[in-house]
């Protein structure tokens, strides 16, 4: 073994990394155990204090926190059947009837050792292909790194949203917010309206606050009347032990969920939510008793918890090795890595190969955390949803927005922004628009935009732009992913309608 | 009240339905304003943004078309039962007053005042006086907290204004 990559995995045993997983995975667990906190804000509103913090503990508790975040909603999906982050949806299928059975204990129990599980697979999954993809990354030139962007558009657009239009209308408008500054090339000052603030183009930062923790703010006030009603539960003997046996017993539902988590995870935009819901799916149709799923049984909480946790690992792989983020939490923490100064590609495992390296180590030792921490802790979580009121924390949420986006340029106009963007994503969320293709069409314009002119430019000194973006191997590759990508959802009901023909 | 914001706010049932025509129209408008700022621009400055644009208007234009043809209960929007849009619209003023506030009377007070006013007006809980003492109290503690953690530890410069 490199010692590089030797001393890093030692260097998550130092005492203040290891306080930053510990505190990063309590926090996460909480966060993701209130319902209206998703790991994407909790990410979005850390991201600025880290901002002070050496990279690796930035990056460290960020990483602990997504673990955290996303194992965390298991306990409001199966004690109130309300997901904590949209990740636990598939959770609450299964997992409140068992609940409501008397076997809430058995469900939380098995949840966390799934998402162990898959935690792990998606973890190994992500040192093996991260170093082999980032060095092909040195591959990419500005037409491939053109179509790479355009493809994960046309992706995000087809997965991250109910409307594939609006989807697409959603991406666009990321991408045409992303063209709001001086241009890269040519200088122009672009959709200033005057504003010298803007000069800058807007920071990613604050719009991902924005769009992430206003809309959820507004959406607690809106449900500020609910009351929930959580099942209680007794700690029973040696169910850790027989639900880790009965997970022995299904090794092809275990790895099949967190191979389906990791594909999806790596999959530019499709976040936990479909991981899990897709891993269900998969469940019931590879069951022996399809009709017992829904009405309270151990294998639907296994198929979406391996899956969703396994997938936090899969949306770094793009994220870490080409600069596209696989899901919304991703995207936020592309912006910690650069804040830090960090690009991602080959030169994240070279240059930083040490500070990445015990960062990916790291969210192993998150994984096996949520075991004890999500077992013990179950109570003082229970308690937790019911005991904080949503008039308290949704104005939590907005000052701690303000110090967030405030904080990184000690800016006003950040604030600004970050608001603006807010009550946009609030409105658009309303008529059908989802932050996350806008929020992901802002991070991709800029690679899109110098992919295209660099293209173009190269172009014109070869003597041939049409053989710039259409004749290099991996450009074509990317090319007929991309057509594929977008005439999916047609092949789809076309293939539906054979079907059922 | 909440009939009278309807009316005001054009957020009634009839113009719900028509979300879509009414986004794809402001999407539109977008596009032709950043249509006419994109040609002042440099011939390299301008292709990505007009690529965009042009990108976008088509995609409005579609959900403009389709919206005349869907089906009334798919176009639904601002519908959710018993959700009173009258409280979203003072919440998102009060956020809004508030970082307009922060340089003008400073980061802590203003955080203070309207952090507990969010918090206690949208409680429904019988406001006495020992309540209000109680969650004015949780507040200023947090917002304290925070303001030392940041300005002393991470060395954060929050706006001062004209009190503190």
């Amino acid at each position: 073994m490199n010692v590089n990559v030797m001393s890093s995995f030692i260097a998550i045993f130092y005492p203040m990394n290891l306080l930053f997983i510990v505190l990063g995975v309590g926090s996460g667990i909480m966060v993701g155990a209130l319902p209206g906190l998703t790991a994407t804000m909790a990410i979005a509103l850390l991201v600025p204090f880290t901002f002070a913090m050496a990279p690796i503990h930035g990056l460290v508790l960020l990483g602990a926190i997504y673990c955290g975040a996303i194992y965390g909603g298991c306990f409001s999906a199966i004690l109130i059947n309300t997901p904590g982050t949209p990740s636990a949806i598939a959770t609450t299928f299964d997992g409140y009837p068992l609940a409501k059975k008397g076997e809430a204990y058995k469900a939380i129990v098995t949840a966390t050792v799934s998402s162990v599980v898959g935690g792990l697979i998606g973890v190994l999954f992500l040192i093996f292909l991260s170093p082999p993809l980032s060095r092909a990354s040195l591959k990419f030139g500005p037409p491939e790194f053109f179509w790479l962007t355009t493809f994960g558009l046309t992706i995000i657009a087809t997965l991250a949203s109910k409307s594939i239009l609006k989807g697409l209308i959603g991406g666009a408008f990321g991408l045409l917010i992303s063209t709001i500054g001086i241009a890269m090339i040519g200088g122009s000052v672009r959709f200033t309206f005057g504003t010298v603030s803007l000069q800058e183009g807007i920071g990613l930062i604050p719009a991902l606050i924005g769009f992430f923790c206003i809309p959820e703010v507004l959406g607690m006030i809106e449900k500020k009347e609910r009351h929930y009603h959580v099942i209680t539960y007794r700690k029973q003997k040696n169910v850790v032990l027989n639900v880790m046996r009965k997970l022995l017993k299904k090794p092809v539902l275990v790895i099949r969920s967190a191979v389906i988590g990791t594909i999806v995870g790596i999959i530019p935009g499709a976040g936990g939510n479909i991981a899990g819901l897709v891993s269900y799916n998969e469940a019931v149709r590879a069951s022996k008793y399809p009709q017992k799923f829904g009405r309270g049984i151990v294998d639907g909480v296994i198929a979406s918890e391996t899956s969703n946790n396994a997938e936090v690992s899969g949306s770094l792989i793009p994220l870490l090795t080409l600069g596209i983020p696989g899901a919304p939490p991703a995207a936020v923490l592309l912006g910690a890595l650069l804040l830090q100064g960090m690009r991602p590609g080959a030169d994240l495992f070279t240059v930083h190969a040490g500070v990445i390296y015990t960062f990916i180590f790291s969210l192993i030792l998150a994984n096996l955390l949520i075991l004890p921490m999500g077992i013990y802790s179950g109570k003082l979580v229970s308690k937790l949803i019911t005991n904080i009121p949503v008039t308290f924390l949704a104005p939590f949420v907005v000052f701690l927005s303000i110090i967030g986006s405030y904080s990184i340029h000690n800016n006003i106009f950040d604030v600004y922004v970050m608001v603006f963007f807010g009550i946009i994503g609030y409105v658009g969320k309303k008529v059908g628009f989802g932050p996350g293709p806008i929020v992901l069409g802002l991070i991709l314009g800029k690679i899109c935009e110098q992919g295209l002119v660099q293209s173009i430019l190269m172009g014109r000194a070869a003597g041939s732009i049409v053989s710039i973006f259409f004749t290099r191997p991996i450009s074509i590759i990317l090319i007929f992913l991309t057509v594929v990508s977008a005439c999916w959802p047609i092949l789809r009901k076309f293939l539906g309608g054979a079907k059922k023909k | 009240m909440l009939a009278d914001f309807k009316k005001v706010s054009g957020w009634g049932k009839e113009e719900m339905k028509n979300a879509d025509r009414i986004s794809s129209i402001v999407i539109l408008g977008l596009c032709a304003y950043f249509w006419y700022e994109s040609t002042r621009f440099t011939k390299f400055g301008s292709l990505f943004p007009q690529a965009v644009v042009i990108a976008l208007s088509l995609l409005a234009l579609m959900l403009l078309i389709v919206s005349f043809f869907r089906r009334r209960e798919k176009v639904k929007a601002f519908e959710q039962t018993g959700v009173k849009y009258i409280n979203i619209v003072i919440a998102g003023l009060l956020i809004i007053a508030w970082t307009f506030f922060i340089k003008l009377l400073g980061f802590v007070v203003t955080s203070a005042v309207f952090f507990s006013v969010i918090t206690i007006i949208f409680d429904s809980k019988k406001k006495t006086a020992l309540y209000l003492l109680k969650k004015i109290g949780v507040v200023v503690a947090t917002v304290v907290f925070f303001y030392l953690f940041f300005s002393k530890l991470l060395l954060v410069p929050f706006p001062k204004g004209v009190l503190f």
